[in-house]
């Protein structure tokens, strides 16, 4: 900037500089000299140098409820503790419910993992190559040592269910296999059910309940035609969604 | 990291509750932390409905910010005041909702959010602001980039290189929003 009078262009361009107090004083004498003589650029310097000041006086505004409540219940409720969390986390005194202690989360996240890992040899038992999609992520061993114990699988698509195990002595059928998994995830979804947020427990019942009507037109079509390899893929890929949602209920944490 | 570097210059605010009731939330005392809350839940509200612009969402986001600030007691270390601390966690819970809710927006509107805000005050503001707008009011339309930098700075007095750093611009980007939201709400004000 030069001692020339600045025009209007200059000046807006630096104004934001000189609102940061970033100009050095030749410039800023050269912008206030400017602004002394120009009724729009004036106004305009004013109107923006109070706006800080307006913005640095705003009262605190007030939410249109009490909060307290569900924040209350979201700290008391269970909390699947995220990894690395607990290991940097300090000890808290017992004030805190039992459910609440490293143990018991690392016991409930064991329960999930041994379901989806019953699965998984309860499948391999009868020969199949590929596991409910639920419990493929429980085919890497020793599960319980892994840093992500808490996280959700994404079940992968489903394989095509035959009617192979019928035929070996020994073998578990498949349906009985999601079955006994799905039983067991709802039951730990019951538990958890209670400390969910109603509005989170509507998506998941409206969600249980499209997938259960797909489990179900596709057993009856399946008792119609019980050869039909596509009938069979389709309710795999229904119970595997309804096992995925189930397991992601499980380890929601409460409130959300 | 990122908290701790931004608590370590963030100016110490005086705190309002005593300092017995943050240390017995800390050892996992919930009435206490109750008295927290009350102390300091208009503070972090006004920063949460602030930054986002939607006061519904904003007291979602409160409620998330103080649960936070449960979980993480224990780690406050009193380096700094703690009201200082809980709206630092504030902003970064409403920062870190920004970037999930900003992927997803930005993907609908295969663009930058910010690109209309030259149209903000046009025709479609609201007829209950029709008389003359009010800085708060103004401040809620604001588009979302130019929102977070105004609030963050003239509110709530961060620094353009602290702003910088959280949301992950150019302390010269910092400026140039801060520059265009006052330009915006200077046009708001004088509607």
């Amino acid at each position: 900037m030069t001692n020339r009078p600045l025009t209007c262009e200059q000046f807006d361009a630096a104004l934001s500089d000189y609102l940061e107090n970033a100009l050095d004083p030749a410039e800023r004498t050269a912008l206030e000299s400017h602004a002394s003589t120009c009724d729009r650029c004036r106004a305009l310097l004013a109107e923006l140098s109070a706006i800080p000041t307006e913005a640095g006086a705003l009262h605190d505004l007030e939410p249109s409820r009490d909060l307290w409540p569900a924040i209350a219940q979201r700290i008391a409720a269970p909390v699947v503790a995220l990894p690395g969390a607990a290991a940097r986390r300090e000890r808290r005194p017992s004030v805190r419910p039992w459910y609440l202690t490293p143990a018991s989360l690392a016991a409930a996240a064991a329960v999930l993992i041994a379901v989806t890992a019953s699965v998984t040899a309860l499948a391999i038992r009868t020969g199949r190559t590929s596991a409910p999609a639920g419990a493929v992520a429980a085919n890497n061993p020793a599960p319980a040592a892994q840093p992500n114990d808490s996280q959700i699988d994404i079940p992968a698509p489903a394989p095509r269910v035959t009617n192979a195990s019928a035929t070996r002595p020994n073998a578990v059928p498949v349906q009985e296999v999601y079955a006994r998994e799905i039983a067991e995830l709802d039951s730990i979804v019951r538990d958890q059910r209670s400390h969910l947020d109603t509005s989170t427990v509507t998506v998941i019942e409206k969600n249980l309940h499209i997938i259960n009507q797909a489990i179900a037109q596709s057993r009856a079509a399946l008792a119609r035609d019980p050869n039909s390899g596509f009938l069979h893929h389709q309710l795999n890929d229904a119970l595997n969604q309804k096992i995925s949602l189930l397991r992601t209920v499980a380890l929601l944490p409460a409130r959300t | 990291m990122l908290t701790a570097t931004m608590e370590d210059v963030v100016t110490t605010i005086p705190s309002e509750e005593p300092t017995s009731d943050v240390a017995l939330a800390a050892a996992g005392d919930r009435q206490a932390f109750e008295r927290v809350y009350r102390a300091n839940v208009q503070r972090v509200f006004s920063i949460c409905v602030r930054m986002c612009g939607d006061r519904g969402r904003a007291e979602e986001l409160t409620q998330d910010a103080f649960v936070r600030a449960w979980e993480k007691l224990p780690l406050f270390r009193g380096e700094s005041a703690f009201s200082t601390w809980l709206h630092r966690l504030a902003v970064n819970v409403v920062l870190n909702d920004r970037k999930v809710l900003g992927r997803e927006r930005a993907r609908a509107a295969n663009g930058d959010d910010d690109e209309d805000g030259e149209a903000l005050y046009g025709a479609s503001a609201p007829p209950s602001h029709a008389d003359r707008m009010d800085l708060e009011a103004a401040i809620e339309l604001l588009p979302p980039g130019a929102r977070r930098v105004f609030v963050l700075h003239d509110v709530e007095g961060y620094r353009h290189e602290e702003i910088a750093e959280m949301l992950g611009v150019t302390s010269g980007g910092s400026k140039a929003q801060l520059h265009r939201a006052r330009l915006l709400l200077r046009e708001a004000l004088n509607r």
